[in-house]
């Protein structure tokens, strides 16, 4: 049991090793072929965790090169538009000014019914208020609206909103967290007058989110794992 | 580019492990080979001093070669391989030549198959 905890613990730091060394691609939507290097690192990783008679060396070497060839690919895949199309496939233009391009939706196996659904998602409940719709490469569904349907952003209704610039956690679980203070115009000694101005101790905050402008959030630690929160 | 130039290194590790664990076994297997060859002629001729040093030499140098070849070979692979090794004693104790010959022989043979799985070859791939 003692080889399967080891060989167990070994495997699960080179899979993290090897994902770090993918990059955050690989967290977020994946492509194809992200999508088949991530499956098969895990199934290539979990068969000598259950069978102690194969030699590690048999999974480590795979995982060691799938990963250098996914990092190699994608690196070819910024130089190369070509190399690029060939990986991981074109977009391709679904609807066009509210007609379903039938060809396209034939060629990508979509039904009628996955295009609505794909559109709901999005929050477009009729094909007619579409522009464009476009089927990206890892399957998700890009939609631009008609004109006349989308929503008005602050330029178009010449609307001057305030820029409170991003709001930091400056303090999280009763400690300051210092690295944050660049982003919002922090420093010390502001951080000490919110404070006294929110009217608790440092070690009573769990948590406090700062902006450019001074509006901040103060959640104040519970007893009973709560969290009674109030915003200034 | 520094996850590239990590992907090549790991590209090279990758491969650098391939090759010297595929010429670690190679040399192990050679070695265990030639002492079963060595320790079968000596069966044969009913050597009995020579038989109880080959059995010695086999069992260190299986105790060495164990190593390598659990790193690189699966472990099922490896019993008939152990069994033979470790029955030789006992053989060599009953004086059963013809026994100790025979598990030679098929320590020789288990030792090809390893040899011929591992090679690099359209057989062993596909």
């Amino acid at each position: 049991m003692l080889i399967t905890l080891i060989r167990a613990a070994i495997l699960y730091f080179l899979i993290v090793f090897s994902v770090r060394i993918m990059g955050k691609r690989q967290i977020g939507e994946l492509q194809p072929a992200e999508l088949v290097i991530t499956i098969l690192i895990s199934e290539i990783a979990a068969i000598p965790m259950q069978d102690n008679g194969a030699p590690l060396i048999n999974s480590v070497i795979p995982v060691l090169l799938l990963v250098a060839f996914e990092v190699i690919t994608s690196v070819l895949n910024l130089k190369s538009s070509k190399f690029r199309g060939l990986m991981q496939g074109h977009s391709l233009i679904v609807i066009r000014n509210g007609i379903i391009d039938q060809t396209q939706l034939q060629r990508l196996r979509f039904s009628v019914d996955d295009l609505m659904e794909a559109l709901r998602q999005k929050d477009v409940f009729r094909i007619e208020d579409v522009q464009y719709a476009i089927a990206e490469t890892n399957g998700t569904l890009s939609v631009l609206l008609k004109p006349e349907k989308r929503v008005p952003v602050a330029e178009e209704l010449n609307v001057t909103l305030p820029d409170d610039g991003l709001p930091c956690m400056v303090i999280s679980d009763g400690r300051i967290i210092t690295s944050a203070f660049k982003d919002c115009g922090m420093t010390m000694k502001k951080l000490h007058t919110h404070i006294k101005k929110s009217g608790l101790e440092l070690k009573d905050i769990l948590m406090m989110e700062i902006d450019r402008s001074g509006n901040m959030t103060v959640i104040k630690r519970d007893e009973r794992l709560g969290g009674r929160h109030t915003k200034q | 580019m520094k996850r590239l130039i990590t992907a090549l290194c790991l590209l090279i590790v990758a491969g650098a492990l391939c090759g010297i664990g595929f010429y670690s076994m190679k040399k192990e297997v050679s070695v265990m080979t030639q002492l079963f060859a060595e320790a079968a002629e000596a069966a044969r001729d009913e050597n009995e001093e020579a038989l109880a040093i080959y059995t010695d030499s086999l069992q260190s140098a299986w105790e060495k070669s164990h190593v390598v070849f659990s790193m690189l070979i699966q472990h099922h692979d490896l019993d008939d391989l152990e069994t033979d090794v470790r029955s030789l004693k006992n053989l060599l104790k009953d004086q059963d030549f013809q026994g100790y010959l025979h598990t030679c022989e098929a320590g020789i043979i288990e030792l090809e198959h390893i040899y011929n799985s591992e090679l690099p070859k359209a057989g062993n791939v596909f």
